[in-house]
């Protein structure tokens, strides 16, 4: 029976239908599924899965060289943590090693070889291949004048890799090897240039001083191996008042470790050299140190026509220091009687990450209070170590001694290869670009990352990134005992990117330049099966989890197999043969008049009016030079406010609304050699008329190449000794 | 909303005095937990930080002015507990064996109430889908479920780590938690041990010691939420914040 | 109407699920049986740290199987596809569940002493691999919903939705929290 279809027919099977359909189970089932899909969709990143497995290696962002414990899904990392056993970390990681393994997938991460093209503003990358660019740095070099130089900074001198460096510029004609000016290195390296005859490594021994005069170096917010002075503080519970470390912070800015000091002394800026030899003055005149020894033992104590150690200090009375530095008088004098009376006492400089290298003058101010408090080759002071032995076949590296990036001629590099490892300090471009012949200098960066000075060169040569490539410690400036230790790659490194040691031997080979053979690897067992044979010291595996002597391992094999899983080669405390005699002015002949001069302070008053202020640069070590933190933990910093990004100033309130400032809005920042926007901030705790400026990192942290901002040490002064400390400039509203 | 009293009641104790605000625990944090690295428009008030570490002072003029840091993950109220009560999806819960304040992103619905209701402001919102950078979500911590966007999401005390704590001490057979097993990821991270973790409801145990410490002070006690974590700290300042506010208008205001 | 409801009733399933059929083919009995003698944990078994081994990885496969041991195709394909080039077989798993859930054996078997039965049926007892039933919408097997779609269920062991989980547990008398199957 067939009748015709109305309209009304179709909604009423459409209605029937939808009332129907809500008795059966059809549209429940598709809601849940629905649910469940939006909750599992394609844009919500899902985690690895996979065998969870525990692997051991070494973090190498710093040349700390903390010990990390990995745990991967499927071989690959997504937690690392320390290990507390290990003897020089003791179990403490810092916030940029936790992130560690995420700088292999930093947006900023260059994956293969680019030539830059710079133009204005903007650098242009362009893919090039590894031998093209290799050929066109080796015509580079051939090409250079006769005066020019070919030069490599290395931020971790030491290495294997450092001394094929060196073996490479010592088979060219004016090859310069050149080490970055920072840290402890800096301090203990003013010492050694001050004796008659080399003296052999020197360390601290921290854990049995009693006091820190500490110029600025920030003990407690990173420096050294962090771990060593988080056990170093731990174990102070175990002793008595009088027998604690005590240390006394003395920095213009209120750091980390100003806060957390037993005595902050905020010195006025740039007037460190004043209080080191005011503290000596105090220490002189009250008669507090060994005075027989140091007649006996210092060329220029009394010595030299009114030009002697002791005609020096006698111009930095406590009064005058008090006036220069801003610290009373009873400070300093009660300070020097402290450093001097209550047992071990070191005197530290090396400045800070952000603010860079103290100064030469500073440096040997500070070397000079250290041998006035005759810690030398005592318990709780500055010590000897031994030498990391070297393989036979790099001994003729020593052909070539570094030099420091002040004392070089400026515009005088022809070709300069700036390597991947970071030392964790900043080194402004402004700096580096004096040195390099102007139009005509070809600079190779060999950094994983396109960021920082990367920018600025003409060919990056990427390296692996952190945790991609096996990674040498040698021993930390500073430490007291010699140490080893390997890092073990955790992730397979790109095609595109280049060992260092196998880019330096393909350009050493397109130079005709003969150079010791085998791989990366092969180098590194030749050191490790050195130290075997050496006989010396222990080693600390991870499978029994406690030092060993070395003879336990058995062969140069075993030891290299223990190193690689994580362990360490650490060498008991040396010994320090008689001292020879010493210079406590330095060797320059004009060491009396320069540290004369420090009396008045870096920048003698009044500023000029233009520029009232005084910029001070700082940053916290790792992320601060080349090197990247990963975007997690800028963003992370950036919306606690924990930690300063890069471009933030922070200046006192009073100050601020005198130079018509707001607190938290931009402000422009104008010096002799340029201005920068920045963020301002009001801070109660800042010097007045004093402007710190944050170096790093990128707030964001996954900014472009394109979109990273200079960070302000363009626009900060560099003097003489190639220190950008204390720059004068002014503030005002954008 | 209370229930009986549970077998443990998970609390921290943070010694303030050896916080150096160094932030390894709120990278370790974010880490362990899978927290995005938040969109460059992301502000402090619409970033994510489980554990927020804020700096605090004194309020003296330079040279007197000292400043303290304070770690601030979810409080983990014990006793009429803001979010809890105001939640309209039971997205919240106080977990009867715990007393950890669990947050269960996939059943909220987004509406920022628990937001509004916690006096601590340790509460995220997901404003955005979460981005890794090109590779980066190979890192994702597999024991714990990244969110989307829309949800509130908190610290948990590392409820992965109390999963796998659990499932380590089941398959050799054990009922209980060993004193040591469940450790939050803040806590194992903090160079200076600053973050004691463990059951408030064993007295012996250090975190219960801590807590009873005559320097020992919870944040806005007045409320009567009886938070779960405790501070610890010597200098009279920071003690005196307790009951007022954490300063976060100046950052606020600078921030936006 | 009748109509209707049978047509919705065949083909809706039909519609949402996709089977799939596994990699290999693999029989439980075989190697539970007389000539292998194998036992549950031999393959599925629950390591120190609590972590369920799974479904096992190749190399356990590969134990006894560097070389056809019988002379199905499929021990011809596990070889020469999986074996010899070192490459792990694809398994579908029945009892996949999202990223927001957490499931762990080892308190289900060594704490409570259950029976794989209980959850997983007669699985350890089949003779050849059953296909998967996807749901095209949410990805996820037809065994988590279970095999009815009313959920009127006709077995112990079907369904594997939160539901089923809090049925067990409630009879056992354990007090549930969210955290303790949500990550």
């Amino acid at each position: 029976m067939v009748r015709n279809l109305e309209r009304r027919d179709l909604f009423k099977l459409a209605g029937g239908a939808a009332v129907g359909l809500a008795f059966t189970p059809a549209p429940w089932k598709l809601l849940d599924d629905l649910s469940i899909w939006t909750q599992n969709g394609p844009w919500i990143p899902k985690p690895l899965r996979g065998d969870i497995t525990t692997r051991f290696s070494v973090c190498a962002i710093c040349p700390a060289g903390c010990a990390l414990r990995a745990q991967c899904v499927g071989g690959q990392p997504f937690s690392l943590f320390g290990m507390a056993e290990h003897p020089l970390s003791h179990g403490t990681l810092c916030p940029l090693g936790f992130t560690g393994h995420h700088l292999a997938y930093h947006p900023l991460r260059a994956v293969k070889p680019l030539r830059l093209e710079h133009n204005d503003a903007a650098v242009n990358a362009v893919p090039i291949s590894r031998d093209a660019a290799i050929a066109e740095i080796a015509q580079a070099i051939q090409s250079k004048a006769a005066d020019e130089t070919i030069a490599v900074i290395d931020g971790r001198p030491g290495r294997t890799i450092s001394l094929l460096y060196r073996q490479f510029l010592a088979g060219l004609p004016n090859g310069v090897y050149l080490r970055e000016p920072s840290g402890a290195g800096a301090t203990l390296d003013t010492l050694q240039a001050l004796f008659e005859k080399p003296v052999g490594p020197l360390g601290l021994d921290l854990e049995n001083t009693r006091t820190l005069l500490s110029f600025g170096a920030p003990i407690l917010d990173g420096w050294g191996t962090p771990g060593r002075i988080m056990n170093l503080e731990r174990n102070q519970s175990q002793l008595d008042a009088g027998q604690r470390l005590r240390i006394i912070q003395i920095e213009t800015r209120q750091s980390r470790t100003a806060l957390f000091a037993n005595h902050w002394l905020p010195i006025k800026p740039g007037t460190e050299s004043a209080l080191a030899l005011g503290l000596a003055n105090v220490i002189v005149r009250e008669k507090l140190f060994d005075e027989p020894a140091l007649q006996r033992n210092a060329i220029d104590f009394k010595q030299g026509d009114n030009r002697s150690y002791l005609d020096l200090i006698g111009q930095f009375q406590p009064e005058r220091v008090a006036e220069t530095t801003g610290i009373n008088q009873e400070t300093i004098v009660a300070t020097a009687r402290e450093a001097a009376q209550r047992g071990p006492a070191i005197a530290l400089g090396g400045g800070d990450p952000g603010g860079g290298p103290l100064g030469e003058a500073e440096e040997i101010a500070i070397a000079g209070l250290n041998l006035l408090l005759g810690n030398l080759g005592k318990p709780g002071g500055i010590v000897g170590r031994s030498e990391v032995p070297t393989p036979a076949e790099m001994r003729a590296a020593a052909a070539i001694s570094p030099s420091e990036l002040a004392a070089i001629p400026d515009h005088s590099i022809r070709v300069l290869i700036m390597d991947a490892a970071e030392s964790g300090n900043a080194l402004p471009w402004t700096l580096i670009e004096k040195k390099l012949v102007p139009e005509r200098a070809v600079v190779v960066s060999l950094s994983p990352y396109l960021a920082g000075n990367a920018k600025h060169a003409h060919y990056l040569i990427p390296a692996p990134a952190h945790l991609e490539s096996l990674q040498e410690i040698p021993t930390l400036d500073g430490a007291e005992c010699s140490s080893f230790s390997l890092s073990a790659p955790l992730l397979t490194p790109p095609d595109g990117a280049t060992e260092p040691m196998d880019f330096v031997r393909s350009l050493a080979t397109a130079a005709n330049i003969s150079l010791p053979g085998g791989s990366a690897a092969d180098l590194l067992k030749s050191r490790v099966a050195a130290i075997y044979q050496n006989g010396q010291g222990e080693i600390f595996a991870l499978a029994d989890k406690k030092l060993t002597e070395i003879k336990e391992a058995g062969s140069a094999e075993k030891l290299w197999d223990m190193l690689k899983g994580g362990g360490c080669w650490i060498d008991s405390k040396g010994e320090m043969a008689a001292l020879p005699r010493f210079s406590m002015l330095g060797k320059s002949s004009q060491g009396f008049e320069k540290l004369s001069l420090t009396v008045k302070g870096r920048l003698q008053p009044p500023l000029p009016g233009e520029y009232p202020l005084v910029l001070m640069p700082f940053g916290w070590r790792g992320a601060v030079g080349n090197g990247q933190v990963s975007p997690l933990m800028s963003k992370l910093y950036q919306e606690s406010g924990l930690r300063d990004i890069g471009n933030q100033a922070f200046i006192n309130p009073d100050t601020g609304g005198a130079m018509g400032l707001a607190d938290g809005e931009q402000a422009v920042i104008k010096t002799q050699l340029g201005s920068m926007t920045v963020k301002m901030r009001f801070d109660l705790a800042v010097m007045p008329g004093v402007l710190h400026v944050a170096v790093g990192p990128a707030p964001n942290g996954t900014e472009s190449a394109k979109e990273i901002a200079e960070n302000i040490l363009k626009i900060c002064q560099i003097e003489s000794d190639s220190t950008w400390r204390v720059t004068p400039a002014q503030a005002r509203k954008v | 909303m209370d229930t009986e009293p549970g077998k443990y009641r998970y609390g921290m104790a943070i010694d303030l005095d050896r916080c150096t605000g160094c932030g390894a625990c709120m990278v370790a944090c974010a880490v362990e937990n899978n927290v995005h690295p938040a969109q460059p428009r992301a502000t402090e008030r619409t970033g994510i930080t489980w554990l927020r570490v804020f700096k605090v002072e004194n309020g003296e003029p330079f040279p007197q002015n000292r400043a303290a840091f304070v770690p601030m993950p979810c409080q983990h109220c014990d006793k009429e507990t803001p979010c809890i009560s105001v939640c309209p999806q039971n997205a919240v819960e106080m977990d009867q064996q715990t007393r950890i304040v669990t947050q269960v992103p996939v059943r909220c619905m987004g509406c920022r109430y628990c937001m509004a209701a916690c006096p601590y402001h340790t509460r995220y919102f997901n404003w955005w889908d979460p981005k890794w950078p090109a590779g980066m979500e190979k890192t994702l911590n597999p024991a714990v479920a990244p969110r989307t966007r829309g949800v509130v999401e908190k610290c948990n005390f590392c409820h992965g780590r109390l999963q796998a704590a659990r499932a380590k001490a089941a398959a050799a057979g054990q009922r209980e938690l060993q004193q040591g097993t469940y450790i939050p990821a803040c806590v194992e991270a903090c160079p200076t041990s600053a973050i004691t973790f463990g059951d408030l409801a064993d007295e012996n145990s250090e975190v219960a010691k801590l807590a009873r410490d005559e320097n020992s002070f919870r944040f806005l006690t007045r409320l009567r939420t009886e938070p779960k974590v405790y501070y610890r700290s010597t200098q009279p300042f920071v003690r005196q914040l307790a009951e007022s506010a954490l300063e976060r208008l100046k950052k606020e205001a600078a921030n936006g | 109407m009748a109509g209707a409801l049978a047509l919705g009733w065949y083909s809706f399933p039909r519609a949402l699920y996709k089977k799939i059929d596994q990699p290999l083919q693999f029989s439980h009995k075989v190697h539970t049986g007389e000539s292998a003698g194998m036992a549950c944990t031999d393959c599925h078994s629950i390591g120190e740290d609590g972590r369920f081994s799974g479904i096992p990885k190749l190399e356990k496969c590969s134990m006894c199987h560097s070389a056809p041991l019988g002379s199905t195709s499929d021990e011809k394909i596990l070889v020469e596809q999986y074996v010899t080039p070192n490459r792990e077989i694809p398994w579908l798993v029945y009892s996949r569940q999202p990223d927001n859930t957490y499931f762990s054996h080892a308190p289900h078997v060594k704490l409570a002493e259950l029976k794989c039965e209980q959850c997983h049926g007669q699985h350890g007892a089949s003779e050849q691999l059953r296909q998967l039933e996807m749901n095209r919408l949410s990805g996820y097997s037809r065994d988590i919903w279970g095999q009815s779609i009313s959920r009127m269920r006709t077995r112990e062991d079907e369904g594997m939705k939160m539901d089923d989980c809090i049925r067990c547990h409630a009879k056992s008398g354990r007090v549930d929290g969210c955290i303790d199957c949500h990550k």
